[in-house]
């Protein structure tokens, strides 16, 4: 640590016994800018273990964050931590990054303090984190603006430096590119890519307008014309979605987010027109899951929803899909929806007023119930509902639980059970939940020098796997 | 004392070292005589082939190689060669070209027969012999002859390095049919390249003994043939019906190694049942994963290793369609019997049509392909491509996607589909209904009239 520093520290004490709007009147122009916007943010060092392919390692990652609270809330860029508890990434396919095993703040005097990890929300991947009691007020807290722009207006964004420079981060100027309608109202930010994540906006005057964030949840998708992979457009989202977000941090383990039960397509007006139909968007619904809230609500495959509490719905392309996902999900678990519902058969076209009782949405794989087990060196966990959703199982045939990890070298990998398998048997016994494969392992344990015949299924096969064991 | 030795072992050596040179040249001798022996019958083919995996049809020229069997102008090659081939042109080892027509193509053991059309021809054909591939020894010399590379009237030259490689897994050819489950191969370090698919794989007397097939990227001196004994079998069924029908029963076996205890059985006595396909005789038969198959039709079956799972499906396929099958199983740990009924297995993978104004390929649905993409059942029509870019593209059709219905019309099958195509014409939007993955979809085709050109945008 340099003079510098510590010179910053003690103005930052000073700040702390007098907070106000214009502390750096001293300065002038920029850096007066500069000045303001850096007391709130921080740096948010993370430590994690990410899952591919059944093996784990451990990652880290030191990202920009935004002091939001006066109770110590910090938000940060959750691009990488989101997929763990995204609840769409539940097969092995993917790389999956578990919560993180640590979380530490730093703020503009260079003082680090651990934090403890809320989590991510799901639709804009903003983080959670909380600062300790004892320093809950020791970062300034940031209050966004709402400022309307046009079409062209500059404005400024703080984009971090790497780790050992000093300032922390370089102004960037941009331009409002597009203002964005469909999926969702957003300033687009055209020279800006996804790395920007989470850099805050700020106006030629110093207001904080937001953060930048990745249109709808698609980080990238494939451009079909040969330009490999298209960068989505970045924007700032509007405040006042950002202030929702900001009131309601994910909860740890509470899954209180509203789910239906449905695949889903977006009613492309045009396509609502091969029955003379006339919408103004709508969602096709493509699959209902046995037993959800929408098979209890008579919805059926094919139907087309076209107004949701008596309100139309504008969803025409499945790029808007996340917009409907995040009203639903946002009405929370015991909501009641009113569906206005089109069920278009052959000759005809009947019109339904359905209602619908949301659940909770299902457990991500990344929070399912898990167990090691330190002699076949394998860790197992509960089927979750995105399994059976990727891989297109049939819930009442296939039950068992998930080969996670396996450590390399170890008996289960010898044996040849592989990340991915859904152990179906252990032995004899059939195992629904890991709950019940912890039970046969103890039971195991006792019985030795067996082999232990695990039925899998892989490649959408029944398998048998022969794992000798060698205890001690 | 020392120097005695010395002499002793100069002697020593000289009189081994006189034989050695003696038999090296009866070996390369041989050698000559098995090529001689072959070289006549090898053939270079160029082959054009329609392939669909671009999402249109396409022609290219292929190159592989084969030999001729017969004097009327039968030849062996590849399936992955010729077996989808629309003409044929073949060099003959005089460097005359004659035309061929394709008799009959078995994806399953990636043989083809070819005939070709001598009426024109002036030289003499020399057939081959074919020797017997239960009969041969792990490091047995052997001469691979091909056109590797398209370098046609290739010699290579080495030993049989395995009689019996099996190999685990799902394989695939360019095509999509799933093959090499009915045989195990014969390996060899021959130097074995692509082009050399079709060859023949020669003994020192000049007998054939496999059918060069396969090699491996990024390594060196493995290659694999098929033993001529399966040829034998395949090609003769092909010259008389043009295809091979299996037996079909749909079972998957594993190898019951390590396992006997615990299932309660015998060692070296009979097949573990992996799986049961859905809607398969066998689960009509009421067997199920975990049973073991001690006799097939009163014969002792058995597969304690790997490698002698193919001979199990062969047994399987050889027999009688919709004739009753006596199984003596084990069923957790009691002997107990199954009556199955094996039946037709049918093509592995339906035929292809390329719906061009629409932007995709498509192909009609067997039993088989039902089992493998785990389809409710045949009806429809599978999309193997959309054409990149086109309408279907646009309109997000995938590959895998099942078509149920276009507009408002049921589709039962591919030809279904095709005259509908036909008596559409340039109609603007076409809305298909799709079956993905378990979900419906709604795909709605804009074809504006016209093609799109390559790399514009919409």
């Amino acid at each position: 640590m340099n003079r510098w520093i510590g010179y910053g520290a003690v103005i930052a004490g000073l700040l702390f016994l007098a907070p106000g709007p214009d502390v750096c009147a001293a300065t002038s122009g920029r850096q007066a800018l500069y000045d303001k916007i850096d007391r709130i943010l921080v740096t948010v060092s993370y430590k994690a273990q990410m899952t591919y392919m059944g093996e784990s390692e451990d990652i880290e990652g030191r990202v920009t964050g935004l002091s939001v609270g006066p109770d110590g809330l910090i938000i940060f860029d959750g691009t990488t931590l989101g997929t763990g508890t995204h609840f769409a990434s539940g097969g092995t396919g993917m790389p999956r990054v578990e919560k993180p095993t640590s979380v530490s703040v730093t703020d503009w005097t260079d003082k680090t303090y651990d934090a403890e990890f809320i989590g991510v929300d799901q639709y804009s991947s903003i983080a959670f984190c909380r600062l300790p009691d004892s320093a809950k007020n020791a970062i300034a807290t940031a209050v966004f603006d709402q400022v309307d722009l046009g079409l062209g207006d500059k404005v400024l964004v703080f984009w971090m430096l790497p780790e050992s420079f000093q300032p922390r981060f370089q102004l960037i100027e941009a331009a409002v590119t597009a203002m964005l309608a469909q999926p969702e109202k957003y300033y687009l930010l055209g020279e800006l890519l996804a790395d920007f994540t989470m850099a805050p906006v700020v106006s030629q005057e110093g207001k904080l307008l937001g953060v930048v964030t990745p249109v709808t949840s698609a980080v990238s998708e494939y451009d079909p014309y040969g330009g490999g992979m298209m960068s989505a457009p970045v924007g700032i989202m509007p405040v006042e979605q950002l202030r929702k977000i900001l009131a309601a941090p994910p909860v740890p383990g509470d899954f209180k987010q509203g789910w239906m039960g449905i695949s889903l397509q977006a009613l492309d007006p045009e396509i609502a027109s091969f029955w003379d139909i006339t919408v103004s968007g709508g969602i096709i619904v493509s699959d209902i899951i046995a037993r959800s809230p929408a098979e209890k609500a008579g919805l059926k495959a094919g139907d087309f929803i076209v107004a949701l509490d008596g309100k139309p719905l504008e969803v025409k392309k499945d790029a808007a899909l996340p917009v409907f996902q995040k009203m639903v999900s946002e009405q929370g678990a015991g909501a009641k929806l009113d569906l206005t519902v089109l069920r278009p058969s052959d000759e005809k076209v009947d019109t339904l007023f359905l209602t619908l009782v949301l659940d909770k949405a299902p457990v991500a794989a990344g929070d399912a119930p898990s167990y090691e087990d330190k002699n076949f060196d394998v860790t197992l966990r509960d089927l979750v509902f995105a399994d059976y959703n990727n891989r297109n199982l049939d819930p009442d045939k296939i039950k068992g639980v998930m080969v996670d990890k396996r450590e390399a070298g170890g008996w289960a990998d010898i044996g040849g059970l592989d990340p991915g398998d859904i152990v179906m048997k252990i032995n004899d016994q059939t195992v629904v939940s890991v709950k019940e494969a912890k039970e046969v392992f103890s039971r195991l344990e006792k019985d030795t020098g067996r082999e232990v015949v695990f039925m899998v299924w892989r490649n959408n096969k029944t398998q048998f796997v022969n794992v000798k064991t060698h205890w001690k | 004392m020392k120097g005695l030795t010395c002499s002793l072992l100069t002697v020593l050596s000289l009189a081994i070292g006189l034989s050695p040179v003696l038999a090296q040249s009866q070996y390369q001798e041989q050698i000559y005589r098995a090529r001689d022996r072959v070289l006549p019958a090898l053939i270079h083919i160029q082959p054009v082939v329609i392939d669909y995996m671009t999402g249109r049809e396409k022609k290219h020229p292929v190159v592989g190689s084969g030999v001729i069997l017969s004097t009327d102008g039968y030849a062996v090659t590849n399936y992955h060669v010729a077996g989808k081939a629309e003409r044929i042109i073949c060099t003959l080892s005089d460097r005359e070209q004659v035309p061929a027509k394709l008799v009959g193509g078995d994806p399953a053991t990636d043989i083809a027969v070819i005939k070709l059309d001598l009426s024109e021809y002036k030289g003499k054909i020399t057939p081959v012999v074919l020797g017997n591939s239960d009969s041969l020894d792990v490091g047995q010399s052997v001469l691979a002859m091909g056109s590797p590379l398209a370098l046609s009237r290739s010699v290579s030259m080495g030993v049989i390095s395995t009689v019996n490689r099996f190999f685990p897994g799902d394989i695939r050819l360019p095509s999509g049919e799933k093959t090499g489950q009915y045989n195990n191969w014969l390996q060899t370090d021959a130097a074995i390249n692509p082009g050399n698919s079709g060859g023949p794989l020669v003994n020192l007397d000049g007998e054939v003994i496999g059918i060069n097939t396969r090699g491996v990227f990024f390594a060196e001196n493995i290659g694999f043939s098929i033993p001529i004994n399966v040829v034998k079998e395949v090609t003769r069924t092909l010259i008389a019906y043009g295809k091979v029908d299996r037996s079909w029963v749909g079972v998957h076996a594993q190898p019951l190694q390590d396992m006997e205890s615990f299932f309660g059985a015998d060692a070296n006595r009979g097949v573990l049942i992996a799986s049961v396909d859905p809607g398969s005789p066998a689960e009509e038969a009421g067997l199920a994963a975990g049973d073991i198959i001690l006799k097939y039709d009163g014969h002792d079956v058995s597969a304690r290793f790997e490698e002698e799972v193919p001979a199990f499906y062969q047994m399987i396929a050889s027999s009688p369609v919709n004739q009753k099958v006596d199984l003596t199983i084990l069923a957790g740990g009691k002997e107990e019997h199954r009556i199955v009924t094996p039946r037709l297995m049918g093509d592995l993978e339906g035929r292809d049509f390329d719906f061009e104004r629409w932007g995709f390929t498509a192909r009609s649905i067997t039993t088989q392909m039902a089992i493998d993409y785990r389809l409710t059942d045949t009806v429809g029509v599978f999309v193997t491509q959309a054409r990149m870019p086109g309408p279907a593209f646009t309109a997000d059709l995938q590959r895998g996607d099942v078509i149920k219905k276009v507009d408002k019309q049921p589709i039962n099958d591919l030809d279904q589909l095709m005259q509908i195509y036909q008596a559409m014409g340039n109609e603007n939007k076409i809305l298909l209904t799709v079956h993905r993955r378990g979900d419906i979809r709604f795909v709605l085709i804009k074809c504006n009239g016209g093609e799109q050109k390559e790399g514009e945008h919409e």
